[in-house]
């Protein structure tokens, strides 16, 4: 019998709305800045062989990863072992996680005593040990200077917690409370699937419930084939680099052949560089998931989002390069930096059959500065991973956002007033960089500049950045966008200087654990997008009001725009610095 | 001939290499869809990725492998 | 009818004026509507009062819930407002805290490129930044310099603005910078409307803060402009009385209180529906009521529990987060204009996009040709063609049939199919948002009643109630103007509130004490001159409270008079308690803190009454009308079922569904397996035969 439309509207709708519940609940009770302000999390439903059948807006990446994170985990421990009221836990990379700090928890739902699906959460747990305060070492080495790595082990076994497993994560991470906090609100959102999912088949037979999400992911898989078809066929090239993986100060070269048939997509990898020494290695399960995100970005966004959606995308990763990390290599960039990376070659190759469709290059870079210390006013040991967001790629109908969360994440900066009670840290600024956005008809986005002082006796900091030498790529005839930057004012010093100068660094843009004092400041610049069509094509009215508002300063008008005196605003102190 | 076969590498903590798949290069869990051809094993995800191999990966690279 | 007083309330829509005319001295009420006059406010008063027959000149007082700012802030029609910021941080107009999917519906797609982000509030060249400093917890790192301020101040003066919004950080825990700005700008530039965050919004969250204070600033000009006209107005026609305002949370307020804090006004419509909901839930005695209000575009839908009215710290205004309580009303694009269409993956769906008044859905014959959920109901045959809004609106049902043929052809369904699937489409949605309002937040849908109202509201009750498992559904007499109502029960309320960031095992109870006893007298001062029969002022204490460590806070009810340590302790243990409700874990042994302090002042509005049908027996067939055919569900699907006269309705009558009940602002369907009774005030109690 032909599944009911009506009620396949009514079934996918009320799964994602467990799952956007999921995440409310998180988001409300955890207790790190990267999940209740940083929306650093996703909650998914999986149907029993490990389908996702729904999910809610949260993290793309994490949830283009959790079709694989999940997939392991049940490959492995067996769907049949788990039992009601078991919560496994998992983060590691070498078996199907995207990087280290990512935590899945997933609890089996139970109906009528039979195994009816599974429902999955993946947070970021801010700090996991490691070498470099806060996670995140941007010279890592191998994956054990990275934090502490666990495989597929039972949190809660029948509702009971696992102490042991409890005792090994709080002695391993620095800041316990914290790891406590976010993997209770996990814990928590976990429970709000199984009582919600209870109430939706307390009125279903669980068969046909089952092969209406079949049907479901059918929908979607179709609806995703027929986005694909519309795109002209052909095989699309692109490459961009990472400019260093902070052990050899040198660029290594991402590529992709995506071919386009047959209503599939195949992202060919062949002929990236080999991994690397140091940690700007993809798992597979981040090259998929930057895949499908960069596919998703350019094929209809309302496509109801399941399992189907990604069963048109294949992904050819060689095993042993930056695209697919093998054991022992370090690989926790790979999810922030190369992950960026991955999404907009994907996009830049397919922007060649559908300019109009695609943007240029955003920022790239989480900017990912970690740090931490005894705070001075508590004594209490605090460690924060902090990131900045970027000006987004002009596209063929809009200039870029600006200051908008990278495309593989959805986070919202941490209110100053927020970070002030917890680090002592103080912003002096925060602000828009004038000419960070590429020029073009469409301008790219604006990237942003921090500036923080440091209010305590010392602070341990590390950086993992990249977009600081090689920076994002215009489109169509647009300039590219402005480049990251973190540079430091020792106490005393009138002049920022990148940390290979002061702190005599092999990168400047990854480094870990470097001493800072009383009265430094560190200035964090944010990428700006790439440009998108010829500047000289730009509409003179836009360029005055950029002027005006000193999105653009009236040297660089002069310069790229051809634009003749303009009226602007004062200068802002500060600007310009270099 | 194709079949189902358990590799058993995912339950033994005691080694560190992984076994790919031969096509898209994911790592295998438990067991894998194996091929025999002209004497040798080739390891896959699942029937999906044998056709990719045959149809996408073979005409592309096989001058390069041999 | 000398010697009478009346009390006034008024909502002023973009076609109709509804108007309910309380006599304070028999406490009866009477409704009427008329025609609205643009640019005219009197007008439309002035005529609907005729059909009561009252005149201005009787009138003690007029509540008005004016859609004023609201509609600027729509139309872009706000004043011409500059802002004053800490050095280094006014880009956050720029730089927001969007979470990167916002829309209209606050979830859209993480996927879609064509995402604009909003303007800033405020455009860059109309900001200055001042050379201050305040750190957590409230220390003063850098004073401001007076001259800077001034020189600061006159630039954009001259820039042309009329209003000038100042946000500094930290000023949350320590106000006296932004007073002094407030202090050196009004005295150098009189004519200048001025507002400091810390008046407004004292709460944490630098971005936030600054958005409300903009927004509240750029809306100064605006409301004052609009009460002197509407004041001036009234004079003229004779109005000796008093005028107020609904206010966003639910309490009505002056318009000396309002010139300063016009983002008091927002929302001020919706919630009248509200606050008339919670009075009838008094009445009624029920202690728990959902409010579904079904309009032309949208279902607002509110949790009423203890007859209060829901009130929630943060909204959104045209994609801009506002910090100011707010009556929390869950707003969805689902209503009688909301288009149904069949989406590229072959699904249905319905809404959020409407057909509006112009050209409105297909049967209005105004050249729409999209189906709506008001077409599926008249090919349903539940809404006459010719009663639709007492008969000013004449529906086709060819063309009602016409639009539902391009869905017919792709699923291969008759209209009538069509029709019913468009119908259980908009029932789930709305569904969907009451379930994530309830059992999301911990509350039994089954232990509430539906009250029905709007335009649409009675049409879909026992379909909607069905749906998530209400047991009963409340239809109020004349549900079409209900929401006039509130505006007479409304209490005259002023809510003050304190930024207070504090571990609660750190907190001097002496302290606290005095801080919310400040609050009450400032609420108190507030109210003072307010006219009421009855001049018991009520003070209810409230703080956000949070885990240490926590980012997002939760509200918690204080306790009056004193504190001390063992009433400290109290507090913790409910704050775990309502944590535990709301999340389902509490974690007690963790260390709890203070963020926000609130004090609501009350005074109540004066009793009233409405009168009663007469009573009569169980038999209503003195008030049939006529028999009609109706699709009733996709089992028994076209029968013909009784159609009554609201008006000749008598107490006592006992009515099974499946009916109509008409009258001129809406229509009632009575569900098969539903039946109910009309109560001694007029209105329908339903409820289903078999436990759902």
């Amino acid at each position: 019998m032909p599944a009911d439309p009506i009620e396949l509207t009514l079934l996918h709708n009320r799964l994602t709305s467990i799952c956007r519940q999921m995440g409310v609940a998180m988001m409300k009770t955890a207790y790190s800045p990267v999940f209740n302000e940083g929306f650093d999390f996703v909650c998914a439903l999986f149907d029993p062989h490990g389908r996702m059948i729904a999910q809610a807006e949260y993290n793309p990446s994490m949830l283009g990863a959790a079709h694989h994170t999940v997939h392991w985990v049940l490959e492995e421990v067996g769907a049949q072992t788990f039992q009601p009221g078991d919560v496994w836990i998992h983060n590691d990379p070498y078996r199907g996680g995207c990087h280290l700090p990512e935590h899945m928890l997933i609890k089996g739902l139970f109906h009528g005593g039979q195994l009816s699906g599974f429902a999955a959460t993946i947070g970021h747990i801010a700090e996991i040990g490691g070498k470099a305060v806060g996670a995140l070492a941007g010279d890592a080495t191998d994956i054990y200077q990275e934090g502490l790595r666990l495989p597929p082990v039972k949190l809660m076994d029948r509702g009971e917690h696992v102490m042991d497993i409890w005792k090994i994560l709080l002695t391993n991470h620095r800041t316990p409370k914290l790891t406590w906090g976010d993997l209770h609100a996990m814990l928590g959102s976990l429970h709000i699937a199984e009582t919600q999912w209870q109430e939706l088949l307390a009125g279903r037979d669980i068969e046909s419930t089952l092969r209406d999400t079949e049907e479901l992911m059918s929908r979607s898989e179709a609806w995703m084939r027929r986005e694909i078809a519309a795109i002209p066929a052909g095989e699309y090239r692109f490459e961009d680099w990472m400019e260093n993986d902070g052990i050899t100060n040198e660029p290594r070269a991402l590529r992709v052949a995506v071919t386009v048939r047959n209503g599939e997509i195949i992202a060919d990898f062949t002929g990236t560089d080999r991994q690397t020494r140091g940690p700007i290695n993809a798992t597979y399960a981040v090259t998929a998931a930057a895949t499908y995100n960069a596919v998703f970005h350019l094929t209809d966004p309302q496509i109801p989002r399941n399992a189907g959606c990604n069963r048109p995308i294949h992904i050819i990763a060689p095993p042993g390069s930056m695209v697919n990390v093998t054991h022992p290599a370090p690989e926790i960039g790979g999810n922030s930096e190369t992950h960026c990376r991955i999404i907009g070659i994907v996009m830049g190759a397919l922007a060649q059959a559908v300019p109009e469709r695609a943007a240029a290059a955003d920022g790239a870079s989480g900017c990912n500065f970690l740090f931490g210390g005894v705070h001075p006013d508590t004594g209490e040991f605090y460690a924060n991973y902090h990131f900045e967001n970027v000006g987004w790629g002009a596209a063929s109908w809009h200039d870029g956002n600006d200051s908008q969360c990278a495309p593989l994440a959805i986070s919202r900066n941490v209110p100053v007033e927020v970070f002030e009670t917890r680090y002592p840290l103080l912003t002096r600024s925060f602000r828009l960089l004038t000419d960070s956005g590429g020029a073009g008809r469409h301008r790219g986005g604006l990237g942003t500049e921090r500036i923080f002082e440091v209010r305590a006796p010392e602070i341990t900091v590390s950086a993992l950045f990249d977009r600081m030498q090689i920076p994002p790529w215009g489109l169509s005839g647009g300039l590219p966008g402005g480049t990251t930057s973190i540079s430091i004012r020792l106490a005393g010093e009138k002049e920022f200087r990148l940390f290979t100068d002061a702190f005599h660094t092999v990168s400047p843009s990854k480094f870990t654990n470097i001493l800072v004092h009383q009265g430094d400041c560190i200035r964090i610049v944010s990428s700006g997008g790439g440009g998108y069509g010829s500047p000289t094509g730009r509409d003179p009215r836009q360029v005055a009001d950029d002027v005006l508002d000193r999105y653009v300063s009236p040297e660089r008008a002069r310069e790229v725009y051809g634009a003749g005196s303009l009226k602007t605003s004062p200068a802002v102190p500060g600007e310009g610095i270099p | 001939m194709t079949q189902w076969k358990e590799l058993g590498r995912a339950r033994d903590y005691l080694q560190n290499q992984a076994v790919h798949c031969q096509l898209c290069g994911k790592i295998l869990p438990r067991r894998a869809w194996v091929v025999s051809e002209e004497g040798c094993e080739l390891v896959f995800c699942d029937s999906d990725c044998e056709r990719l191999y045959r149809e996408y990966w073979l005409p592309r690279y096989r001058t390069a492998t041999s | 009818m000398a010697g009478n007083e009346y009390i006034l309330g008024i909502d002023i829509g973009g076609t109709f004026t509804d108007l309910i005319v309380l006599n304070t001295r028999t406490g009866t009420v009477a409704s009427a509507k008329a025609s609205t006059t643009p640019g005219g406010f009197v007008h439309g008063i002035l005529d609907a009062l005729r059909t009561v027959q009252v005149d201005l000149g009787e009138v003690s007082q007029i509540i008005h819930g004016s859609t004023t700012c609201t509609n600027a802030l729509i139309e872009k029609k706000q004043a011409k407002t500059g802002f004053l910021g800490t050095k280094g941080f006014s880009d956050e107009f720029d730089i927001q805290r969007m979470v990167r999917r916002w829309g209209k519906t606050s979830w859209s797609s993480i996927y879609d490129l064509h995402q604009n982000k909003p303007e800033p509030f405020v455009a860059r060249h109309l900001r200055r930044e001042i050379d201050e400093r305040v750190t957590y917890p409230g220390l003063v790192l850098k004073k401001p310099d007076i001259e800077e301020i001034r020189s600061k101040a006159s630039e954009l003066h001259r820039e042309g603005i009329q209003a000038l919004a100042v946000c500094l950080l930290w000023s949350s825990v320590n106000p006296e910078h932004e007073k002094l700005v407030k202090q050196t700008v009004e005295k150098l530039c009189p004519d200048l409307h001025v507002c400091i965050s810390s008046e407004v919004a004292p709460v944490l969250r630098e971005y936030e803060r600054m958005v409300t204070t903009a927004v509240n600033a750029s809306l100064m000009p605006v409301l004052s402009e609009y009460l002197a006209d509407v004041e001036q107005e009234l004079h003229k026609a004779g109005f000796r009385g008093r005028l107020l305002l609904m206010q966003s949370h639910g309490g009505v307020a002056a318009p000396a209180v309002l010139r300063e804090k016009p983002i008091f006004t927002l929302r001020g419509g919706p919630v009248a529906g509200v606050v008339a909901a919670a009075y009838l839930s008094r009445i009624l005695k029920r202690s728990r009521i959902l409010s579904c209000d079904i309009g032309g575009t949208s279902t607002d839908t509110a949790l009423i529990l203890d007859h209060t009215v829901p009130v929630v710290d943060e909204t959104e205004v045209d994609y801009y987060p506002v910090k100011i309580p707010t009556a929390d009303v869950r707003c969805i694009g689902a209503g009688g204009g909301s288009l149904a269409y069949l989406d590229v993956g072959g699904a249905l769906r319905v809404g959020p996009e409407s057909a509006g008044a112009s050209p409105g859905p297909a049967c209005y014959g105004a050249g729409g040709t999209r189906p709506t959920v008001t077409d599926a109901n008249l090919v349903l045959g539940r809404i006459s063609t010719g009663q639709f809004c007492g008969g000013r609106v004449k529906l086709s049902p060819d063309a009602a049939l016409a639009s539902m043929q391009e869905i017919g052809k792709e699923l291969g369904w008759n209209a009538e199919p069509v029709a019913y699937a468009i119908l259980r489409i908009a029932i789930a949605n709305i569904a969907e948002s009451i379930r994530l309002q309830t059992i999301d937040r911990g509350h039994d849908p089954r232990e509430f009643s539906l009250l029905a109202f709007g335009g649409g509201g009675p049409l879909h009750a026992t379909l909607v109630a069905e749906a998530c498992s209400i047991p009963e559904v409340i239809v109020p007499i004349e549900p079409g103007v209900f929401s006039t109502l509130g505006m007479v029960a409304a209490e005259h309320g002023y809510y003050a509130q304190l930024g207070y960031l504090k571990p609660l095992h750190e907190v001097d109870p002496a302290d606290l004490t005095q801080k919310l006893n400040d609050l009450e007298a400032e609420g108190a001062g507030m109210l003072r001159s307010v006219p009421s029969q009855d001049h018991r002022v009520r003070f209810h204490r409230s703080a956000a409270m949070r885990y240490t460590l926590q980012e997002w806070e939760m509200r918690v009810p204080l306790p009056a008079g004193d504190l001390d340590a063992s009433r400290l302790q109290a507090i913790e243990r409910d704050f775990h308690a309502a944590h535990q409700a709301r999340y389902g874990f509490a974690r007690d042994a963790k260390p709890v803190e203070f963020v926000t302090l609130y004090v609501d002042t009350l005074v109540p509005a004066p009793p009233f009454q409405y009168e009663g049908p007469q009573p009569g027996n169980t038999d209503p067939s003195a008030a049939l009308k006529e028999s009609r055919n109706v699709f009733v569900d996709d089992q028994i699907g076209v029968t013909a079922v009784p159609v009554y006269d609201r008006k000749r309705l008598k107490t006592g009558n006992v009515l099974c569904g499946p009916l109509l009940i008409e009258e001129p602002t809406s229509t009632t369907f009575v569900q098969r397996g539903w039946s109910g009774t009309v109560d001694a005030t007029g209105n329908i109690i339903l409820r289903p035969e078999k436990r759902l």
